[in-house]
């Protein structure tokens, strides 16, 4: 066989992975500069870093208009743009979290700021690999800075903790990926997603595929496979944390959606419903008793990953449900972004130096000394708990909705249940902020809690973000839905008979004041 | 004729060798009668080292063994592109280069923060 | 007669692989994984698989061998010690019950001789593995890949410095 390279050929590899190649370069330029150049100039750092993000956005937005052929590795059609918008959002929002907290606790600026754009990179990448080899290096490349991320703090033992549990338990994980990506080689003879699942199915595809949705939901922390989650996001340092709860799983769903999207045979169905509902059922029902809000807010996540898992299974009906269903994930994950880097950075500003209160009993009457935080995180957290006029409801409202329109209304009917059982534990930290007393012994020696000039721009930002998007949802979801789109193109039509759409009613209702035409939406979906 | 004949002699004669060098010490050069002085291990004459032999490693050499790994498999990716190099002409100098400069990179910066230096 | 080979080579793999596995002295372990790992070198080569020889002969025998025993050496592993806890009994007839499983399972297929076994769907070709066709697609079609495995290492060895590294400038 004799090989041939046209130009064409490398200008479309070029173009179809540009999103990562110009954070990677981005992250690349920090690292540099930070070796390089003397200690005074690090604060410049996490601006660099911005501004590579910025650039990265712009790059992927040109390549998607560009690039075209599929190259059987990685495709840049809408749903990648939109996915990586959304990383990008992530990205940018931990590395401003992160810099007053990498230097209040004194962390190695140049490599804190490129691990977390290398990661960033690898999870640009799942979310637009169309092959399980491109899968695996994305997961390879979001995972490794994350280990060595959550070991930053190399010094306290409970980071050191966090790092090794998390790289025993991933590399295992990953160990899972490359072992199913090897069966589905074997079953099939080819490594490119639609391919392998377009195949006859066999136990040995069958066998395969399991083994990689077992990675998958490690790394999103799907219940069976979240024993690592609480330790790791306690020990980590908090803004990694923030990050590697919002990133990780988003990488993680992009990687589902590229698989689940194909087509995934009707058993799987099943297993992924009965993953979701133990998912959305534990996390929630461990997270009662917590008495650490990093513990707290980690098995928060886990029960969001089953709400994002059940808005993912829709993708195995038809079009418009797939679309309906994406969207909202998508949706989702960005107002997940938001309300879940708030939380965070609000227990960085509480914790003090050295990450001293994490333990909710440190809440306790903290509204009296610092009202302003304490509101702003009870914004987040009713966010979170998916109490209206938050994003947060928003979020859940379309997910539930294209749950029940895609035909799983048993799964919705539990995420509802489980929901009114995570406003419990939300609120609960909300009360013994503004409720109970202070601890009498420090009344007078403690300061009031205020956070740096950064934080108190992020926090407000981002307060008002979760409630714009929540009363603009509209908009949003209709950007998502193009996103979505592109997902479901291979899936079969919706029957000739008029559908219920559920979303389209619902994003009438919210956006009648802004004049908000869903009907061209519509339309799209039913072409 | 296999290809790989010439390996199995090359093999068989190394450790023919081996053995070999081995046993003759054996025969000719066999300590007679040893002593606490003669099991002692030698050390250029000079009074052996009292303790455990085994000491702990500093964990430069870890960093340094990491290293290692990193960049011997960065070479491993030059023995197919060897064999091929002349069919994918300037292309595979490029593609090559690519991933050779990202890897010093990260070279450049191991040796920037002194990572390599011994002190 | 390519038996022959193929049983020196598993002998002396099988033999190590006990010594391994039964050797009381950390170091002796690792340096029989070495040969271990070679005889597997070895077998890739029977198949026909070159680059994985080299592989497998490069990184693994000799990069990864080297981390264990730097690791080894580090957390001073002592020789001759006792194990670190007993296991339970269980955990021992776990383990043969699950061995002869599967030992049945292996000698099942090798009697059927592969059938009910899904067969390769592609005719595979006769320079399948070898390293000229590894780099000509490793080249063109897996580019991507190929570059993206530059970033990963770069991670790697950021990661490495940062967590090993005793001072930083």
């Amino acid at each position: 066989m004799s090989i041939d390279l046209t130009t064409e050929f490398i200008k479309q590899n070029l173009w179809v992975s540009a999103p990562v190649w110009s954070l990677a370069a981005a992250a690349a330029l920090v690292l540099l500069v930070g070796a390089f150049r003397p200690r005074s100039t690090h604060s410049l750092l996490p601006a660099l870093g911005l501004i590579g993000v910025i650039v990265s956005g712009c790059v992927t937005v040109h390549a998607s208009q560009i690039a075209t052929a599929p190259l059987g590795m990685q495709s840049i059609d809408s749903f990648t743009v939109v996915f990586d918008l959304i990383i990008l959002i992530a990205t940018a929002i931990g590395i401003i979290i992160s810099s007053p907290y990498v230097n209040r606790e004194s962390l190695a600026r140049g490599e804190y700021y490129a691990l977390m754009m290398f990661s960033s990179s690898g999870a640009m990448l799942m979310g637009a690999s169309d092959n399980f080899i491109m899968m695996f290096l994305g997961l390879e490349l979001l995972s490794i800075p994350l280990y060595v991320l959550s070991g930053f703090r190399r010094l306290e033992g409970i980071s050191q903790e966090a790092a090794l549990k998390y790289f025993l338990l991933g590399s295992f994980a990953s160990a899972f990926f490359v072992y199913g990506t090897a069966l589905v080689f074997a079953a099939t003879g080819t490594t490119s997603i639609a391919a392998a699942l377009a195949a006859n199915s066999g136990a040995m595809l069958t066998m395969g595929v399991g083994m990689v949705l077992v990675a998958l939901g490690f790394k999103v922390a799907l219940v069976p496979f979240h024993m690592w989650t609480p330790d790791v996001y306690e020990g980590a340092p908090t803004s990694v944390t923030a990050f590697m709860s919002v990133v990780a799983k988003a990488a993680g769903f992009g990687g589902l959606a590229r698989i689940v999207a194909p087509g995934l045979s009707p058993n799987w169905h099943l297993l992924l419903w009965l993953l979701a509902a133990g998912t959305m059922i534990w996390g929630n029902l461990i997270a009662i008793p917590q008495q650490n809000i990093k513990r707290l807010l980690a098995y928060s996540s886990i029960s969001h990953a089953g709400y994002i898992l059940m808005g993912l299974l829709t993708l195995s009906r038809d079009s418009v449900a797939g679309v309906d269903g994406m969207s909202a994930v998508l949706f989702y994950l960005l107002v997940y972004t938001l309300m879940n880097f708030g939380a965070f950075a609000v227990v960085i500003v509480f914790a003090g130096s050295g990450d001293k209160a994490e333990d909710i009993d440190d809440y306790r009457g903290i509204a009296r000394r610092s009202p302003l935080l304490a509101a702003l995180m009870s914004v987040f957290l009713l966010s979170l708990a998916g109490i209206p006029p938050f994003a947060g409801f928003f979020g859940k409202l379309f997910l539930f909705s294209a749950a029940v329109q895609a035909g799983y209304p048993g799964l919705a009917v539990i995420a509802v249940l489980t929901s009114v059982m995570g406003v419990f534990y939300y609120l609960r930290v909300t009360v013994v902020m503004f409720m109970e007393e202070e601890p009498a012994s420090g009344v007078a020696d403690k300061p009031s809690v205020s956070a740096s000039p950064t934080y108190g721009f992020v926090l407000g930002a981002l307060a008002a973000l979760v409630i714009v998007v929540g009363i603009l949802a509209a908009p949003v979801l209709n950007w998502t839905a193009g996103g979505a789109e592109s997902l479901t193109a291979g899936r079969p039509a919706a029957s000739a008979s008029v559908r219920y759409c559920a979303l389209c009613r619902l994003q009438r209702f919210i956006s009648r004041p802004f004049a908000f035409d869903c009907t061209e939406l519509r339309n799209l979906r039913y072409r | 004729m296999n290809p790989y004949l010439p390996i199995l002699f090359m093999l068989i004669i190394a450790t023919a060798f081996a053995v070999g060098a081995l046993s003759l010490a054996m025969f000719i050069g066999r300590p007679k009668g040893g002593n606490e002085r003669k099991l002692a291990p030698y050390e250029c004459g000079i009074e052996p080292v009292v303790g455990e032999v085994r000491e702990r490693f500093p964990v430069k050499f870890y960093l340094v063994a990491m290293l290692f790994i990193l960049f011997d498999i960065e070479v491993i990716f030059l023995y197919p592109w060897a064999v091929v190099f002349r069919q994918l002409q300037v292309f595979g100098l490029i593609e090559m280069g690519i991933f050779l400069a990202i890897l010093l990179l990260g070279y450049m910066y191991v040796w920037r923060v002194g990572a390599l230096e011994w002190q | 007669m390519t038996w022959i080979p193929f049983v020196l080579i598993a002998a002396v793999a099988v033999f190590f692989a006990l010594y391994l596995v039964l050797s009381k002295n950390a170091v002796h372990g690792a340096l029989s994984l070495v040969l271990v790992l070679v005889s597997l070198a070895i077998f890739f080569l029977l198949l026909g698989a070159e680059f994985i020889f080299i592989v497998q002969v490069a990184v693994y025998a000799g990069a990864i061998m080297v981390l264990f025993l730097f690791v080894m050496m580090l957390l001073n592993v002592g020789g001759a010690e006792g194990p670190l806890r007993e296991n339970p009994s269980w955990q021992l007839a776990a383990a043969i019950v699950l061995g002869c499983v599967l030992l049945f399972e292996a000698a099942l297929h090798i009697a059927r001789a592969g059938e009910g076994v899904r067969h390769f769907p592609q005719a595979i070709a006769a320079d399948f593995g070898s390293p000229e066709r590894i780099g000509q697609l490793l080249f063109s079609s897996y580019l991507l890949p190929f570059e993206i495995t530059s970033l990963v290492l770069l991670a790697a060895m950021i990661g490495a410095v940062v967590l090993a590294l005793r001072r930083f400038p």
